[in-house]
């Protein structure tokens, strides 16, 4: 008896450490995964694009190089907190030159920590760097505890990790190098109103106050930091919102003002594009944060010029 | 401390192997000193409530049988009391702004009460428990400490199966000697885990998308969605199930088995038979019967009032809400109307072959059960009232449908959600097809091990980790 439950779970030891390195391996072939790709790759971009879904979804590199002329890539990833996005520029700087320039997307609610979040599950392959593993013990202490057990660090969060080292093994024999989106930006192609604004008013009728949360503004001056020591010009932003929310957004002016005063401190420029004929009609959006394709199509070229006339202005030399 | 708490999964194969070295009358000690542990980790406040409920039901069983002049009175004062109880705790649970306002004021702890875990589930046991004593169909427990462990025992204290004292504690001074119970205790461990990780959690996205989408979503998705919280509620609820009999069985426990697969009943009444066996025996036992004898002389009509009865018991013994008075009143139609034509279901089972009429009935006691669930999950009233007009839209397929069918099941058709729900589907359809041989304990041998081994294998390559300490029968 003794000797059949030893050799069972001597086994199933063997079993784990060898999925551990399985989907270590897989995950990281897998180029369809940002974090994979940017650190296996070299991208060398010029621009990156920073920030959660809503310029994942709006800041097309092509569009830009189109209309400023310099390389882009797009390193945001959906529901990301500025400690993700610092996550991603780390590995996306420890394998590529730095960029020049890096837009970054700051709004009322990438401050407040209430809608953005450190997805670990993207960087469970990346956990034997010190970084990562230090942002993932103060972003997600609950997975941190369980990383050192065997395999514990791709099961605990299997049902987003295992499609992704399946995608990893395609990739790995189709010996696909490029991702399906090449550039990072997933254009919103055929996505139709998100019901969005509808379930924010129904929760909120009279208006939602939003928090200036010292944890994301800890972990925002945390990525200016990293950008600087590398010579990356950063600008802050704010793309075209739907102005319906606005007066459901008590305290907006506040925060505004606050991020503006941040980015003061820290000698980066802070763009605001609410004001954008755009976003008076929902016909250029999809949700009240996101633009469409032909909202984005305008957008991207507004940004685009902007950028040119302030570079021109030299007003992006910190 | 909850069963799939890392704590518990230690705590576990510890006190089980502490418990070989014991000579096996000395077993009910460390049972006891262990569950005693397990409540007091967990939550103090609940042992407190747990040690004063088990020291009146206790008292109250010596003075029944000691005091033949009051032991009517005393009978009905206590289970009065545990009634009152009961429903106080049901009544605070709800919400009622009033007595939280009134309990706040009289400066009480209303947490004790409100996390008094397992406390529905004990003290049900506890009115069966003194029932027995008045209809002296057993004598009371003379040791305070055995009849301690029978309401504390760890493996069934939150949510069951519900237990006959004596029957249990005999078990207790005497637990089985047969070391293959300790197999099979460890595999039901193993399925209990297996059950809530890859199925029941994997299933639970797609029926939170469903009931928390709003409206428009059409009745193919709701019916959808109330098919598959069926398949979930047994999944977690069977799961849980499995690992307090598990868990009983290593210590040479054998508790009473919860569910017998449900889901192949050709009617409701015999699902009632085979879903959550305790809790219907104890309300057939201490409602059912006892009301329907008294009622005899009414012939049928005795029947129905024993069913009316019973199930709207059942629903406010599950809450006070009035989404579990409609279904306690789906199901009394539905007993109901199978009471009432019992032998026109008999002759069409005559008429038709069984091949016909067995899966036809088998599907139609499903629905039904799924579309009783519709309200049982259902947060609130307006969002039942929502689900139910949406079966009433069309149920035929559009175009653009599976997408957006899929997309609503599958939290916005993103490929890695369809995969994770797909391979959910396929898990479900597989264990539910397997469910017999799955479940069937094997003796020691290769047998074991594949099996043990494949199960552990897709709990950590499929399991969902995040929410499997919470189970949904936990709140009752």
């Amino acid at each position: 008896m003794n000797r059949r439950i030893l050799l069972f779970i001597a086994l199933l030891l063997l079993l784990l450490l060898g999925l551990e390195k399985l989907y270590d391996y897989f995950l990281l072939k897998n180029v369809n995964l940002k974090s994979s790709f940017v650190a296996s790759q070299p991208v060398n971009a010029d621009v990156l694009f920073l920030g959660p879904c809503e310029p994942l979804w709006m800041m097309s590199p092509a569009l830009f190089q189109k209309y400023a002329g310099l390389k882009g890539f797009n390193l945001s990833t959906v529901h990301a907190n500025f400690a993700e996005n610092e996550s991603m520029l780390h590995l996306y700087l420890e394998h590529n030159k730095a960029p020049q320039y890096l837009f970054l997307y700051v709004t009322t609610e990438s401050v407040d920590g209430a809608f953005n979040v450190f997805n670990s599950y993207s960087f469970s392959q990346f956990i034997s760097d010190p970084f990562i593993k230090k942002m993932i013990e103060t972003q997600d202490p609950d997975y941190y505890r369980w990383v050192y057990w065997p395999f514990m660090k791709h099961a605990y969060y299997n049902s987003f990790i295992t499609f992704n080292m399946l995608q990893g093994v395609k990739h790995e024999l189709t010996g696909r190098k490029i991702p399906y989106y090449p550039d990072g930006y997933v254009p919103p192609h055929g996505i139709t109103w998100d019901m969005r604004y509808e379930h924010f008013v129904k929760e909120f009728p009279k208006g939602r106050h939003f928090e200036w949360n010292l944890g994301e503004v800890k972990s925002l001056q945390a990525l200016l930091d990293l950008a600087k020591a590398y010579g990356i010009k950063v600008v802050l932003y704010e793309s075209p919102m739907l102005n319906e929310i606005k007066p459901f957004i008590l305290n907006r002016d506040e925060i505004k003002q606050k991020i503006a005063k941040f980015a003061m401190q820290n000698k980066v420029p802070y763009w605001v594009f609410d004001t954008m004929q755009i976003s008076n009609t929902r016909s250029c959006f999809f949700s009240v944060l996101n633009t469409n394709d032909k909202g984005s199509a305008i957008f991207n070229k507004t940004f685009a010029d902007y950028f040119l006339r302030e570079e021109r202005r030299d007003s992006l030399v910190h | 401390m909850h069963f799939l708490s890392v704590p518990f999964l230690c705590f576990l194969p510890v006190a089980g192997l502490l418990s070989c070295f014991l000579p096996f009358k000395q077993r009910w000690k460390l049972l006891l000193i262990v569950s005693l542990l397990f409540i007091g980790l967990w939550n103090p406040g609940a042992m407190l409530v747990l040690l004063l409920s088990s020291l009146f039901t206790f008292y109250t069983g010596l003075l029944i049988e000691q005091n033949r002049k009051f032991r009517a009175g005393v009978y009905l004062l206590s289970v009065t009391i545990q009634v009152l109880s009961l429903f106080l705790l049901k009544y605070v649970e709800s919400g009622s702004t009033g007595l939280h306002f009134l309990f706040h004021e009289a400066g009480f702890r209303l947490d004790l009460i409100l996390y008094a875990a397992g406390f529905s589930f004990y003290t049900l046991q506890h009115i069966g428990y003194i029932t027995e004593i008045y209809y002296l169909r057993s004598e009371p427990e003379k040791n305070p400490l055995d009849f301690l462990l029978f309401s504390s025992f760890f493996a069934k204290f939150s949510s069951g199966p519900l237990e006959q004292a004596p029957q249990l504690i005999a078990q207790f001074r005497k637990p089985s000697t047969d070391l293959t119970l300790i197999y099979e205790g460890i595999q039901r461990v193993v399925l209990g885990i297996f059950k809530k990780m890859v199925l029941a959690d994997r299933l639970s996205p797609a029926v939170a998308h469903v009931f928390e989408a709003g409206q428009g979503q059409g009745s193919a998705i709701t019916v959808a969605g109330a098919c598959l919280f069926t398949v979930q509620l047994y999944f977690d609820f069977s799961a849980y199930s499995d690992m307090a009999i598990g868990s009983a069985k290593i210590f040479g426990i054998r508790l009473t088995e919860n569910f017998d697969r449900p889901f192949l009943s050709t009617s409701v009444s015999e699902f009632w038979r085979r879903w959550h066996i305790s809790l219907i025996s104890w309300f057939s036992n201490y409602i059912y019967y006892p009301l329907v004898f008294r009622l005899r002389r009414y012939k049928g009509a005795s029947v129905l009032a024993g069913i009316l009865v019973t199930f709207l018991l059942s629903g406010l013994w599950h809450g006070l809400g009035f989404t579990f008075f409609i279904w306690s009143l789906l199901h009394i139609c539905f007993l109901c109307f199978e009471s009432l034509t019992k032998n026109i279901r008999l002759n069409a089972s005559r008429r038709f072959p069984t091949f016909i009429y067995k899966p036809f009935s088998t599907l139609i006691t499903f629905l039904l059960i799924c579309f009783s669930n519709l309200f049982f999950r259902a947060p609130d009233i307006t969002v039942a009232k929502q689900l139910f007009l949406q079966l009433q839209g069309p149920l035929f397929l559009s175009k653009g449908f599976m997408e957006g069918f899929l997309s609503i099941l599958a939290g916005g058709g993103y490929q890695e959600v369809l995969f994770n729900f797909y391979l959910t589907l396929m898990f479900t359809g597989g264990f539910l097809i397997f469910e017999k041989h799955l479940s069937k304990p094997l003796l020691p041998g290769r047998g074991l091990f594949l099996r043990t081994f494949f199960l552990v294998t897709l709990i950590f390559v499929c399991g969902i980790f995040k929410q499997a300490e919470y189970f949904i029968y936990q709140q009752f």
